[in-house]
């Protein structure tokens, strides 16, 4: 027994058996539940933001005003439809948290099967510059990203983006490792078969269901970083709605409208949840015997 | 052990110089001119000229990021752009806070954290397996300051006396002072647990499959034995690994708690300078606060050899 076994760190510890079996396969609950709920929170939030009779900087007369027939949640202090707010923040919150864990896995991907495949030197070299830059806390260097860029959705997507590349390296690193020690890998060596070739065909495909486990992972973090960073004012800038903005503003007035915080409270947490149980159904696929999760 | 001692300090050395670094050049990348935020728009090109000479801004990048280790090093983190005030005794007023907040954060995460993840692993499969497994998913759905504000809500309707808001120092009034902080900590501990009582649950489910259970099973150990002298102590050694890593996000989510409740820590520091666009203070607040995670990262890495006998004697620890 090793301590690597259940390190977040180490992460996927994927057996060569393990690797073999194909990854989607029959019915699994968790899976289908986050693949629900997303679909859900997208396709609600799209039809919000394309049909829906308000739109999110719309004001009206109902100030504060509770749930109605015209507007289902009620108003916010200036007026605006609580519903449609919600689920426009939606969008601009998935669309941050897609954009910035692809990118992450864009480069962190490369990175993982660059150092699992090329083994000593070159493995050592980029796994301590990930380790190192994984031990700086991550709100911190996206803080210290915004506070030094205008605030915004693009800086927000490249500044988590860069922060999440270290996950997506030592994730993809660990298979990266295993599978270079096997027959094909080495059959394909002998065979003349170039590196990037090797890389690309023989030791990606085994990699990439790690890759997909964390990827889920890392935009339920992108979800409550965004969030967090938008509470702070420094995330999704105002007139475009965001959760985080949505409950700052609403904890003024929550006293008289306790639904202002709690829905976009909630709606959040099923965001983050969704992304949740897609990585842990993925990875119940991939490793039955336990569930583990990473930021 | 020695060897396994100085890797671990050189790399936290390592890790404090590369945040120290990218702070530092951050900081040199933020448009607008220092100067001109000292004197005021109406200055002289003269006198504007006169402050950047002696902030030693004329001077090349690599150069003033010597000086300015070298002057942090010693303790000394440049003045507040703003009001001229030390950044050194500002960040040491409000560190104690953050740590104090962090410290009774962890507390409460591994009072719930980690017992609960024992648990539910030793009742695999059952309802109670279900029920704490889903209470942490939600833990870690909701952000700490979501928790925040649920609570304070809550607390104002069903307790109206119950101090929100205020924070007295632990050595004016330890008993207010407590009951300021236990709200935020809190907030702050219910996802953490959560996130140790899904590692201490896979640790546990580790070590349980392991050939030496089923050998003590058989010498006769008890199943309370079996639990807390040869399952526990194994799955410890990658939950504190795991958990020590995981600080980071503790560190993170003071910043953010902090604001929630108007605690006067090093986060709200960080943030209300960053809208103020005081860089010498977010240098100094984000590497004081960057530091005191690495040297807690470093307190869990050196208490490894004493729970996992096994790196006293190889010196060293497998590494993912």
């Amino acid at each position: 027994m090793t301590a690597e076994t259940v390190l977040p760190d180490a992460g996927a510890t994927v057996t060569a058996r393990a690797a073999r079996r194909r990854p989607f396969r029959g019915w699994n609950p968790t899976l289908t539940t986050g693949v629900c709920l997303l679909g859900g929170l997208v396709l609600t939030s799209l039809v919000v933001t394309g049909f829906g009779p308000y739109s999110a900087e719309d004001v009206g007369n109902a100030l504060l005003g509770g749930p109605t027939g015209g507007h289902w949640l009620g108003t916010d202090n200036l007026g605006r439809d609580l519903f449609t707010r919600t689920f426009v923040a939606a969008l601009h919150s998935l669309l941050v948290a897609f954009g910035a864990t692809t990118l992450a896995a864009l480069i962190g991907v490369p990175i993982g099967l660059l150092a699992g495949y090329s083994g000593r030197r070159v493995d050592g070299v980029l796994m301590a510059v990930m380790d190192i830059a994984m031990s700086i806390p991550s709100v911190l260097l996206a803080l210290v990203l915004v506070s030094v860029f205008t605030p915004g959705t693009a800086v927000l997507v490249v500044g988590m983006g860069l922060i999440f590349v270290p996950y997506f390296a030592r994730i993809v690193r660990a298979p990266a490792l295993t599978v270079r020690e096997r027959d094909f890998v080495s059959a394909a060596r002998i065979a003349g078969v170039r590196p990037p070739v090797v890389i690309g065909r023989h030791v990606l495909p085994n990699v990439l269901s790690s890759a997909l486990v964390q990827y889920a992972n890392t935009a339920a973090t992108c979800v409550l970083v965004e969030a967090s960073l938008s509470y702070l004012g420094l995330g999704i800038q105002p007139p475009t709605p965001s959760w985080g903005r949505m409950i700052f503003e609403g904890q003024r007035y929550m006293a008289h409208d306790p639904l202002l915080v709690i829905v976009p409270g909630i709606t959040l947490a099923v965001a983050a949840a969704a992304f949740g149980l897609i990585s842990d159904g993925l990875q119940e696929r991939i490793d039955p015997r336990g569930t583990r999760r990473t930021p | 052990m020695l060897r396994y001692l100085l890797i671990r300090i050189a790399r936290a050395l390592a890790v404090v110089l590369c945040l120290s670094a990218v702070v530092f050049l951050l900081a040199h990348l933020i448009p607008g001119d220092p100067a001109t935020l000292i004197a005021g728009e109406n200055s002289t090109p003269e006198l504007r000229a006169q402050i950047t000479r002696e902030l030693g801004l004329d001077q090349p990048v690599w150069s003033q990021y010597l000086s300015w280790l070298g002057h942090a090093v010693r303790g000394d983190l440049g003045t507040s752009l703003l009001d001229g005030q030390s950044v050194a005794a500002q960040v040491s007023e409000r560190l104690p806070v953050s740590l104090e907040l962090a410290v009774y954060a962890a507390v409460i995460a591994a009072v719930w954290g980690i017992p609960a993840g024992i648990w539910s692993a030793m009742h695999q499969g059952r309802a109670v397996d279900r029920l704490v497994n889903g209470t942490a998913f939600l833990g870690l759905a909701f952000p700490p300051f979501v928790v925040g504000t649920v609570m304070v809500l809550l607390v104002s309707r069903l307790t109206p006396g119950w101090p929100l808001f205020s924070f007295v120092p632990f050595d004016q009034d330890p008993l207010l002072n407590l009951q300021d902080l236990l709200l935020p900590a809190v907030a702050l501990g219910i996802p953490f647990g959560a996130t140790l009582c899904r590692y201490m649950r896979a640790a546990v489910l580790d070590v349980v499959g392991q050939d030496f259970m089923r050998t003590a099973a058989a010498k006769g150990a008890g199943r309370r034995r079996l639990m807390l002298r040869h399952a526990l102590r194994n799955a410890l050694v990658p939950v504190v690994t795991a958990g020590g890593l995981q600080l980071g996000v503790l560190v993170g989510g003071t910043v953010i708690v902090e604001q929630v409740f108007a605690l006067p820590g090093l986060g709200s520091l960080i943030v209300s300078s960053i809208t103020q666009h005081d860089f010498t203070v977010v240098q100094g607040a984000v590497l004081a606060l960057g530091a005191s995670y690495v040297v807690i990262n470093l307190v869990t890495d050196l208490l490894y050899p004493l729970i996992d006998p096994r790196i006293r004697t190889t010196g060293a620890r497998r590494d993912g």
